[in-house]
């Protein structure tokens, strides 16, 4: 066991982990950790193969006690050492993002089906972009660049996907004074790739997206990657193209006319259905309106201080998620992980490279979890409507097939 | 009746047996008590604090898949029923009905290399096993005991280690036994198969036909 002892404190180490990290992530104390690397006690089969998925290295190394560097440990060292140094609660999920990146590339190799990463932005841009003009100009420019009109973006991630941007989310910490609520990576075998803050509201999660984007448009440039935490002129400058982006000026005053609300707003009603249409959330929505001198700051205040956004939609009709009320990273455990990545993770047990239990365990997947991405029936599905035999059937009635 | 030999049960298996409610017709197949490796279920984890839980990769298999079943139950019933079955896991457990087999230092060390990129070749496999087929195959291998599993890699790999006579079972042999040991009868063997693969479970032949 001495060579498990010396090989567990420099795994922890060169994966820039603390024993209360290690601790907090698998469920013991410091002192258990600090006993297992003193070899006082020895850690279980079990928690001996989550620090080796933990650390980023193979259990083989742990256990015969080499000194290897740990899979992606310089990119993660990088992040964690961004703008003065994160805080330690993010070091996990910032670890857990590089381990993904790491796992895409290997499953490309593996399949063989490329992974359609941007390493360059397609946007002019020079450096230091910081100015609020700049920032709304280059948000319709990309608009216009994807053809996506002055409208709500339904779907954010479809948005990346079209640009070729890779989106993995995982917990970063939910004090925003500590916890950054994203960062960028051009990642060498992924390309542009963007880390969203789980432990944030499902809105500012957009928000965080839009605003990633920014940095990888518009900032990769000057660097690898960018870490979205404190007010730096950068961040100003993707917070800025996020608001424009998720909520265009014009297209807000288009909807406000059309849905025939007032240019300025003052009742929370009307607020809550410009926020509903543009799928933003309720502070992002009253900001842009202040922004665009559409609604006035006594309104905003007021109307910042007295509305409870989620109830009053719920109460207007609208479909409320369940996490608006409360973030529950467990029900993104597939859904951190961008479609690209899952239809490839398929397409490895649909070829027989991986058997079913060897991608669940590639991924970090449960076999249930895993059963759910194959597109197997799981409990709940239920039967399929007798209407969905009807309406073929009425189509090929007509002669339209 | 049992079979002869001492059997070691990788996650799939058991998990299956448990969904359909059949735990009892697998104890009866494999011999009581049934025998898991730490990977696929580890007890010490039902005691475990809300933070260690926000990171479900690095669970026991046997965990993953129960908060896979909490999380679904939060909307569907059928899978509040199933989350039921698999927490049968935790009173087999304190029952003596399954017992936790700890690895020897040379399994250990097996198991970790079954779980290496590097070494993934050396076994027959392109990717490597996961922690608990790993722990299955090293405990197979250096005891000698049955494997239960129906993961191919995991068969794969103990091919490479022990030649082409390695005693195994697979749900559908162990089904095929049942009928032949007069356990259940053909029909009830075909409809416990049925619900297993109406949860998903994969049969190479009609896995996406």
């Amino acid at each position: 066991m001495t060579q498990i002892e010396a090989g567990l404190a420099r795994a922890r180490e060169r994966a820039r982990y603390s024993q209360d990290d290690v601790g907090a992530a698998l469920g013991v104390s410091r002192a258990m950790v600090s006993y297992w690397e003193a070899g006082t006690r020895a850690p279980n089969d079990r928690q001996l193969a989550a620090l080796a998925r933990l650390y980023g290295v193979d259990a083989a190394d742990l256990v015969e006690g080499r000194d290897v560097e740990p899979a992606g440990a310089d990119l993660t060292g990088m992040l964690l050492r961004a703008d003065g140094g994160l805080d330690p609660t993010s070091a996990p999920g910032v670890h857990e993002f590089v381990l993904f990146l790491e796992r895409y590339a290997e499953l490309s190799r593996l399949t063989g089906l490329p992974i359609r990463g941007l390493s360059q932005s397609p946007f002019v841009h020079r450096a230091r972009f910081t100015q609020k003009d700049d920032a709304r100009r280059k948000a319709e420019e990309v608009r216009a660049y994807l053809e996506l009109g002055m409208g709500p973006i339904p779907d954010i991630d479809a948005v990346c996907d079209m640009l070729g941007i890779t989106v993995y989310r995982a917990p970063l910490g939910s004090d925003l004074t500590k916890a950054p609520s994203g960062a960028f990576l051009n990642h060498p075998d992924v390309g542009f790739a963007l880390l969203v803050n789980l432990d944030m509201t499902v809105g500012r999660r957009r928000f965080t997206v839009a605003h990633e984007i920014a940095h990888a448009l518009f900032h990769s440039g000057e660097g690898r990657w960018v870490v979205s935490h404190g007010k730096s002129p950068r961040e100003a400058f993707a917070d800025e193209f996020a608001g424009e982006f998720l909520m265009p000026s014009e297209g807000v005053r288009r909807f406000m006319e059309e849905a025939g609300l007032p240019p300025r707003i003052t009742d929370a009603v009307h607020a809550i259905h410009i926020q509903r249409y543009f799928r933003t959330s309720f502070p992002t929505t009253l900001v842009r309106l202040r922004q665009m001198n559409a609604i006035t700051a006594a309104a905003y205040e007021q109307l910042r201080d007295e509305v409870q956004p989620v109830a009053l939609a719920r109460s207007l009709g609208y479909p409320i998620d369940p996490e608006e009320y409360a973030q529950d990273a467990e029900l993104w455990r597939i859904r951190r992980f961008p479609r690209a990545f899952l239809r490839m993770l398929r397409e490895a047990v649909v070829e027989g490279i991986m058997s079913p239990p060897t991608a669940a365990s590639f991924a970090g997947f449960s076999i249930p979890d895993l059963v759910q991405i194959l597109g197997q029936p799981l409990a709940g599905g239920g039967e399929e409507p007798e209407e969905l035999r009807t309406e073929f059937a009425e189509f090929e009635k007509t002669g339209v097939v | 009746m049992s079979s002869e030999q001492p059997s070691i049960l990788d996650t799939v298996v058991l998990l299956y047996f448990l969904l359909v409610g059949q735990e009892a017709l697998l104890t009866r197949l494999l011999g009581e008590p049934l025998r898991v490796p730490l990977a696929v279920y580890d007890p010490e984890e039902r005691s475990l604090p809300p933070e260690a839980l926000r990171h479900s990769d690095l669970l026991s298999e046997m965990r993953q898949a129960i908060r896979h079943y909490e999380v679904a139950a939060r909307a569907d019933p059928e899978s509040s029923e199933l989350l039921a079955r698999l927490r049968l896991v935790d009173s087999m457990h304190e029952q003596g009905k399954l017992e936790v087999v700890d690895l020897s230092a040379d399994e250990r060390i097996l198991a970790a290399r079954l779980q290496s990129r590097r070494e993934a070749a050396d076994f027959g496999l392109r990717v490597p096993l996961g922690p608990g087929e790993a722990a299955c195959v090293a405990v197979a291998f250096a005891r000698g005991w049955t494997v239960a599993t129906d993961d191919n890699a995991a068969l794969t790999a103990l091919r490479t280690l022990s030649g082409p006579d390695y005693p195994y079972e697979r749900i559908r042999k162990l089904l095929v036994r049942a009928v032949d040991e007069g356990l259940i009868t053909r029909a009830e063997a075909r409809e416990i198969h049925d619900q297993m693969r109406r949860l998903g479970f994969w049969d190479s032949t009609h896995l996406f036909a």
